[in-house]
């Protein structure tokens, strides 16, 4: 009983794939018998065997039995005498290779090209035979049972970004007042009340106010240029460069908010006697963390596939791409501005690795191994998406500088030695460097000045340093006292 | 020549009758009878034909991804922004299925998302397409007509970006299947 009704089940899913059947006058070319469908899912049956029997004529399994697995079997019936009329010819379904279970039979019967045959259980399955000319379809028909589902993926419209940045400036108005030897004691032949030369200024005049209203996180970085005869009045700058994070923060569509922050300006140093007005100059430079400027993509490329020309086009500045994997034998001092995208290859560094001094690298998309890995001399440097395999000191910060890293991984520790800011976004990952597992991760050194700016927390991630929630989103790491 | 041929006539149309006949005593007063039998054989028919045409729509689907709109510096939000939305061309999203059979078929539709395309759905809208013979002309030998009907087809969901689904012709996300069941089985 059950091998029956494992039959029928095979043979409805035979009738749901139903096929071409074409009205023809003349004899059929090809028999084909559809068994695309036919299943043994039950496990009751050995399988559904098929025996294509023809008593004249060549390419046919006379003797063989073929089992079924899932397809559209074609026989070449073309030589078979007259097959359409050949009673002895036929096709049996069986559901075992023995010969012994034959479920049902049809013949090649006069004058039909779509056979049915009935089994004892009433299934009904089909074969059918395509003429080598098939005339007109006889009403019936095409089925296509299946079809594929096509999808095309369009961007939505870009979405510009707008900077906005608000900036109030404090006075800049300093007084310096020089050293006071105090007052002249007779009695001690000596001065008492000696006073060391200072700056001084108003309440909030060595401030400068920053308020990001853009679609973009920024950040912005002081510099000073002193006018000539004041050499001797330097500018520091606290907190900074300054980073500020988009207003879109926000949620489920709402509003945002700005963001704003405070960097402040100490003088030092001195001004020649008399000096009253203008010394010199604070210039803000504000870059977007989605700029060019900030990483992201440039369009115009040297594309560079040996060491040769890449140490040229390094040497031009510019944009530069690699073709290939390329090795350096030398350490490669950048002092100009380059854009070096790795275009997913591996860029093999030596001695020193790449140095940047006092100039501008943007690094993007790939991998930088090999001796002495990235380092950042008193220039401007940004890493996105790249993997900076230095098993000791990936990325190096010294003395001074700015650097931003977005996406990166880094084999060794990220180390600020000294001075400048380094800026950490996106996901930042610490792998093992050699040897030491421990020996990973954000390095500030004793007595370094500067600070590495996290807009993750860094917790856990800390080789050397001081950990500060900013409590905005950005975490400070500093060196530990 | 002419007798052979008659002999082999006669014994074709003895042969041809059904009933039998046998030599019978006759009597003068009375008759004779015999009683008549028939036995019905049906008529042979060509059984359950089955012929279907499926007219595909292109199953072309284009998903445009969402658009937050214009930066309002001023406000901090984004302005006129757009949903995400799945189109496609005039009737690109529409089966035609024609029964030319002696039977009513059940379609039913169903589809196979390729992995990487797994979100997005696609519906149909009807489980089942039910269509009639097309044995249904008038009286017994009339022609019939065939029968048909449509499955309308809807993408939801989202598609990746990649560089397969951003080229021109796009790239196949899975695959309808019609299954074909006689229904009056």
């Amino acid at each position: 009983m059950k091998k029956l009704l494992s039959l029928v089940l095979a043979l409805t899913l035979i009738l749901s794939l139903s096929v071409t059947a074409f009205a023809a006058s003349n004899a059929p070319s090809v028999l084909y018998i559809d068994v695309a469908g036919v299943t043994d899912s039950a496990k009751t049956i050995d399988g559904v065997w098929l025996w294509v029997y023809a008593n004249s004529g060549t390419g046919i399994t006379n003797e063989e039995m073929t089992h079924v697995s899932g397809t559209i079997y074609s026989y070449d019936i073309s030589s078979v005498t007259d097959p359409l009329y050949n009673v002895a010819s036929y096709v049996v379904l069986y559901t075992d290779n023995s010969k012994s279970s034959r479920c049902t039979t049809t013949n090649f019967e006069s004058g039909k090209n779509l056979f049915t045959a009935t089994d004892n259980d009433e299934g009904t399955w089909s074969v059918y035979s395509e003429s080598s000319t098939p005339e007109t379809p006889n009403g019936p028909s095409v089925t296509n049972g299946d079809h594929k589902v096509t999808g095309k993926y369009v961007s939505g419209a870009e979405s510009s970004t707008i900077y906005s940045v608000d900036i109030g400036w404090g006075s800049m108005a300093f007084t310096y007042t020089a050293a006071s030897k105090g007052t002249w004691q007779p009695d001690s032949h000596s001065y008492q009340g000696a006073k060391p030369a200072a700056w001084s200024w108003g309440n909030g005049a060595n401030e400068i106010f920053v308020k990001n209203h853009s679609n973009d996180g920024i950040t912005v970085t002081p510099s000073y240029t002193k006018d000539s005869g004041y050499e001797n009045a330097s500018m520091t700058f606290g907190n900074a460069p300054l980073t500020l994070t988009t207003a879109d923060n926000g949620e489920n569509g709402a509003a945002g908010e700005a963001t704003k922050g405070t960097i402040t300006v100490t003088p030092s140093g001195s001004v020649p006697e008399g000096t009253s007005g203008k010394i010199g100059q604070i210039t803000l430079s504000i870059v977007g963390t989605n700029s060019s400027a900030g990483g992201g993509e440039a369009t115009d490329y040297t594309i560079v596939s040996t060491l040769e020309d890449l140490t040229n086009a390094l040497a031009s500045g510019g944009n530069i791409k690699l073709a290939n994997d390329i090795t350096m034998t030398s350490t490669a001092t950048i002092t100009n501005t380059v854009t070096l995208n790795l275009n997913n290859c591996t860029l093999t560094v030596a001695v020193n690795g790449l140095l940047v001094e006092g100039g501008n690298l943007t690094l993007t998309n790939g991998v930088v191994d090999g001796k002495g890995g990235v380092w950042n001399q008193g220039g401007i440097v940004s890493i996105e998406n790249c993997t900076l395999s230095e098993p000791t000191n990936a990325f190096y910060q010294f003395p001074s500088g700015t650097s931003a890293l977005k996406n990166c991984t880094l084999n060794g520790k990220l180390v600020l030695d000294e001075g400048g800011t380094i800026t950490l976004s996106g996901t930042i990952t610490f792998g093992s460097g050699s040897g030491d597992a421990s020996y990973k991760g954000i390095s500030v050194t004793r007595g370094s000045t500067g600070s590495v700016i996290c807009q993750f927390d860094p917790t856990g991630n800390i080789y050397q340093g001081t950990v500060t929630n900013n409590g905005d989103g950005t975490w400070t790491v500093t060196a530990a006292s | 020549m002419k007798k052979t041929i008659s002999l082999i006539l006669a014994l074709t149309l003895v042969l041809g009758m059904a009933t039998t006949a046998f030599a019978a005593d006759i009597t003068p007063t009375g008759g004779d009878n015999h009683n008549v039998t028939a036995n019905y054989v049906a008529g042979k028919d060509g059984g359950t034909i089955y012929g279907v045409d499926i007219s595909w729509g292109d199953m072309v689907f284009t998903y445009t991804d969402a658009s937050k709109g214009t930066w309002n510096a001023a406000e901090h939000k984004y302005e006129n922004g757009t949903e995400a939305k799945w189109t496609c061309g005039d009737n690109q999203n529409i089966i035609t299925v024609t029964n030319h059979s002696n039977a009513p078929i059940d379609v039913t539709p169903s589809y196979t998302a390729e992995t990487a395309y797994s979100t997005a759905e696609v519906k149909f809208d009807k489980t089942t397409l039910n269509l009639g013979t097309a044995d249904n002309g008038e009286g017994d030998n009339g022609a019939g007509k065939a029968t048909k009907g449509t499955i309308t087809v809807t993408v939801s969901g989202t598609l990746t970006k990649d560089d397969k689904t951003t080229a021109t012709t796009g790239t196949t996300i899975g695959q309808i299947t019609l299954t074909l069941k006689d229904a009056s089985k």
